[in-house]
């Protein structure tokens, strides 16, 4: 629905949120810049690309960015009360979800892939030969998708949506990731490696991801309709005054 | 609690053989805290309003009304089916809610027409046109909403809640941060609307804005329905209270003299234009005071009663329960 | 309650206005002053930090990430009570690198509890209508915030201390070997809570927005610490080495090491590279331009 997808751009796209994320995304930016910089001699640059793009890109600035979006696309609504305008209307709730969840997880990629190749691309100084950039950028994609169909979840079920997603991505997938090997199953992070792992074509310790693409796709996709579904089931029967009556 | 019907004037046409909003033996709980307590009621067309002092349940109603907090127990129908999960009945409901704030990057007329478009209209921007015009708020259409006064944000709120002519509407504290004039002129459009033989339901803590707008009121107090119809009639019902009635007459001092030999008078005050007399029997004393002022030769100029006030009503109310 | 008319003209009996005494009292007693009042803000804000005096719900998060950072130590306290033998995964020295993530949640998520709420519900001007300086006000945000992290390092690790002391063989001489310990277990938690605080303040106190100020910390923390890791890879010599000492928990990792010795923890630390002096230099610096920076937030704060 397009009145919704406009508001929905237009407010997540506020001064300060839209400011906040062009920050986050030069960071890799930068840290290539002075990779330019260091030309260092002892360094795979390929090696060291893959670390940048998979340790900051994917591992810190899309979780981040797809968190900020993504509890936002509905919850700012929610939170401030304006989400009766959207939600007293004979609208099916699943079509708002999916609109909340397509102009999110756009703002995310875009935001996220953009970075990553502007970074890869300076550091390999243009020449993407094993599409690692490329693949890191697919994989980036996917994984906006998945992280903010979680998110936006999330952002339903508690007001405190962004500090839970903290506890997702760095403990689940940064703490316990690092102690059992079994989390990595139902870790965003690794689908998007993984799918980012099968598109380019490098050696397996450059993105070290630990999961085919053959499993990746389809749990990540799992995992993302999971969320809409809850998260439309949530939606049908919503109480909008919330906790804060209680 | 019985279940109340509120009557209304026969002005609006009969749609549905369903009361637009019933309630049936509603109650709602947040924990341990009972906000709406077993309430059962019904409303047709005309203006209602729906009072009670801060954190009597009002807004809480009025949610479960508009479908956005599923009673704890009991059935809450709007339009014939219950409001909960259900919302195609927006298609026939429109919601206007307390909370300030709007999106404040839309201009109005695109906040109105975007309420529109979502209700799927074929002439959006005609609608978005009209309701804009109902509520006054042409001059200000293009600025952004975050520009508004207060009483504007109001009234844009309303247009975009009656942009699809939905014949049941709500509105949770609709009056506030609107100035005397804005008032006056939400007064005029809501009475409108209800002569039009919609069905409108305020909440409102202020008493005059409910006694000036709405021939029947809802009051409801720690969660309980203590009151519903018109609020003379509720006023009359309360047999034990004393009744006041101001007297203007010909000659003050003679018809105090005959009054005080009356049964139903329990005491008389005369001040210097006017007299004040009390009754304890409401039904006995306007039928004796006719015959009384014929007897002693007094015309009678004018007979009020002093504290008909909803104020006076509401706080009795309130006192009681 | 006011006399009505002078005496001199007892004919008025109804003045126009009248002050009826409803029984207000001035209170004459001894005020407690400056001190109480941010010894009690201190008291409610540490209080705050763990969502006491709050809902329940405000309980989950500090208390969760407390006992994540208990759970390592209680395993190992555990294991050793059952199994008599000691467990060398966590020490002492890699306790709070390990863990470092928790106590940057902990951080990223009650930072802006503690000043974000003051702002956005407007009622600075409330507290600095009291005799309540701005500093004061600071001393005590900061104070507080030292204290919960000082807390949450510090009580898993002692912890930790008191099992190896009750699971030892010998536990006199074990007790002796590991009270040796406390002084740095103590004072590294410190060194911690200090830079912790100052950075969650330095991001908190410049937002009312908690979503935002939460994300910012976050951000600040995992990317200093990512980019730290990276461009450390590049050059084991010239300024670039310099670079590791953005890494917030590296960088005090290295302080603790210089001032307490043990071993380096998985961080990223070589004093080879960068001598310990510099990384007191630069945590010293770092702590002072933050502080002075939420200083400067408040003196600059329309209340």
């Amino acid at each position: 629905m397009r009145v919704i997808a406009e508001i929905t751009l237009r407010q997540l796209l506020s001064r300060r949120r839209t400011l906040l994320l062009v920050v986050l995304c030069l960071v890799p930016v930068a840290v290539a810049f002075a990779f330019r910089l260091a030309d260092p001699v002892d360094v795979d640059p390929l090696e060291w690309t893959g670390g940048l793009l998979a340790n900051l890109g994917l591992g810190v600035l899309l979780p981040v960015v797809a968190l900020l979006v993504g509890t936002a696309a509905l919850g700012a609504e929610i939170e401030d009360g304006t989400a009766v305008y959207i939600l007293a209307r004979p609208i099916p709730r699943r079509e708002v979800i999916l609109t909340k969840l397509g102009v999110g997880t756009a703002i995310t990629a875009l935001v996220t892939c953009a970075s990553a190749l502007a970074a890869g691309t300076l550091a390999l100084r243009g020449a993407d030969d094993d599409g690692l950039v490329l693949g890191v950028v697919v994989g980036t994609a996917f994984g906006a998708l998945v992280y903010t169909a979680i998110f936006l979840l999330l952002s339903l079920l508690t007001r405190r949506a962004l500090i839970y997603g903290l506890f997702y991505v760095l403990i689940w997938e940064g703490l316990l990731a690092g102690l059992f090997a079994g989390t990595r199953v139902l870790s965003v992070k690794q689908y998007a490696l993984g799918v980012a792992e099968a598109v380019a074509d490098v050696g397996p310790d450059v993105l070290e991801a630990p999961l085919e693409a053959s499993s990746a796709v389809p749990l990540g996709l799992v995992v993302a309709a999971a969320a809409v579904a809850l998260a439309v089931r949530r939606l049908q029967g919503f109480n909008l005054l919330g906790d804060a009556a209680t | 609690m019985t279940a109340t019907d509120v009557e209304h004037r026969a002005a609006g046409p009969a749609t549905v053989a369903e009361p637009a909003v019933e309630l049936r033996a509603v109650s709602r709980w947040y924990g341990n805290v009972v906000a709406v307590n077993d309430i059962s009621l019904s409303l047709g067309p005309g203006v209602t309003g729906l009072l009670g002092p801060n954190g009597a349940g009002k807004s809480t109603l009025l949610h479960m009304m508009a479908g956005f907090l599923e009673p704890s127990a009991g059935e809450v129908r709007v339009l014939g089916a219950s409001a909960w999960r259900r919302p195609a009945m927006y298609d026939h409901v429109g919601l206007v809610p307390e909370r300030e704030a709007v999106y404040s990057f839309l201009t109005g007329r695109r906040f109105v027409e975007a309420a529109a478009r979502l209700h799927r209209l074929p002439d959006a921007k005609a609608a978005a046109a009209r309701a804009i015009a109902t509520v006054e708020l042409e001059g200000a259409q293009d600025r952004a909403l975050g520009t508004y006064s207060k009483g504007m944000r109001q009234r844009a709120k309303v247009a975009a809640a009656l942009v699809h002519e939905p014949a049941v509407l709500l509105l949770d504290e609709p009056f506030n941060g609107m100035d005397p004039k804005q008032r006056l002129q939400m007064v005029d459009l809501l009475r409108r609307m209800g002569a039009e033989g919609r069905t409108i339901l305020f909440s409102s803590h202020i008493l005059e804005e409910v006694e000036r707008l709405a021939e029947s009121v809802l009051v409801i107090v720690s969660g309980r329905l203590a009151a519903s119809g018109n609020f003379r009639e509720i006023r009359r019902l309360m047999t034990d209270r004393p009744h006041t009635f101001t007297v203007h007459s010909s000659d003050d001092r003679r018809l105090a003299a005959a009054l005080i030999g009356e049964p139903s008078t329990a005491g008389v005050e005369l001040e210097h234009d006017r007299l004040s007399v009390r009754t304890a029997d409401f039904g006995a004393f306007t039928r004796a005071l006719p015959r009384l002022a014929r007897a002693a030769g007094v015309r009678l100029d004018e007979v009020r009663p002093t504290d008909e006030s909803l104020e006076s009503v509401f706080s009795y109310l309130v006192r009681r329960s | 309650m006011t006399p009505a008319a002078p005496p001199s003209r007892p004919e008025v009996v109804t003045p126009a206005g009248v002050i009826y005494d409803i029984g207000y009292q001035r209170y004459d007693g001894p005020r407690l002053g400056r001190g109480a009042v941010v010894r009690a803000l201190y008291g409610s804000s540490l209080r705050s930090a763990f969502g006491i005096g709050r809902g329940g719900r405000a309980k989950i998060v500090p208390f969760g990430l407390f006992a994540l950072a208990m759970l390592p130590s209680l395993i190992a306290v555990g294991v050793a009570a059952l199994l008599n033998e000691a467990v060398e995964i966590f020490t002492y020295d890699n306790y709070l690198w390990e863990l470092r993530l928790v106590f940057a949640l902990f951080v990223a998520a009650q930072a802006p509890e503690l000043v974000g709420r003051d702002q956005q519900h407007r009622v600075l001007t409330l507290y600095f209508s009291r005799a309540l300086e701005r500093a004061d006000y600071v001393a005590a945000k900061v104070a507080a915030m030292v204290t919960a992290l000082f807390l949450i390092m510090a009580v898993p690790l002692v912890t930790l201390l008191i099992g190896t002391v009750l699971g030892a063989e010998d536990v006199l001489s074990a007790l002796g070997d590991e009270l040796r310990e406390l002084p740095g277990v103590v004072g590294n938690s410190l060194l911690h809570a200090i830079l912790l605080a100052a950075m969650g303040l330095a991001v908190a106190s410049y937002t009312p927005r908690r979503a935002y100020a939460t994300g910012g910390i976050i951000a600040l923390f995992l990317i200093l610490g990512v980019v730290a890791g990276l461009v450390g890879e590049l050059a084991e010599e010239g300024g670039w080495r310099y670079v590791v000492l953005l890494s917030p928990f590296a960088l005090v990792d290295g302080v603790r090491r210089w001032a307490f010795g043990g071993r380096v923890a998985e961080s990223p630390v070589d004093f080879d590279l960068v001598p310990g002096a510099a990384h007191l230099l630069v945590y010293l610096l770092v702590v002072a331009a933050l502080g002075a920076l939420v200083a400067w937030r408040y003196r600059r704060l329309q209340a």
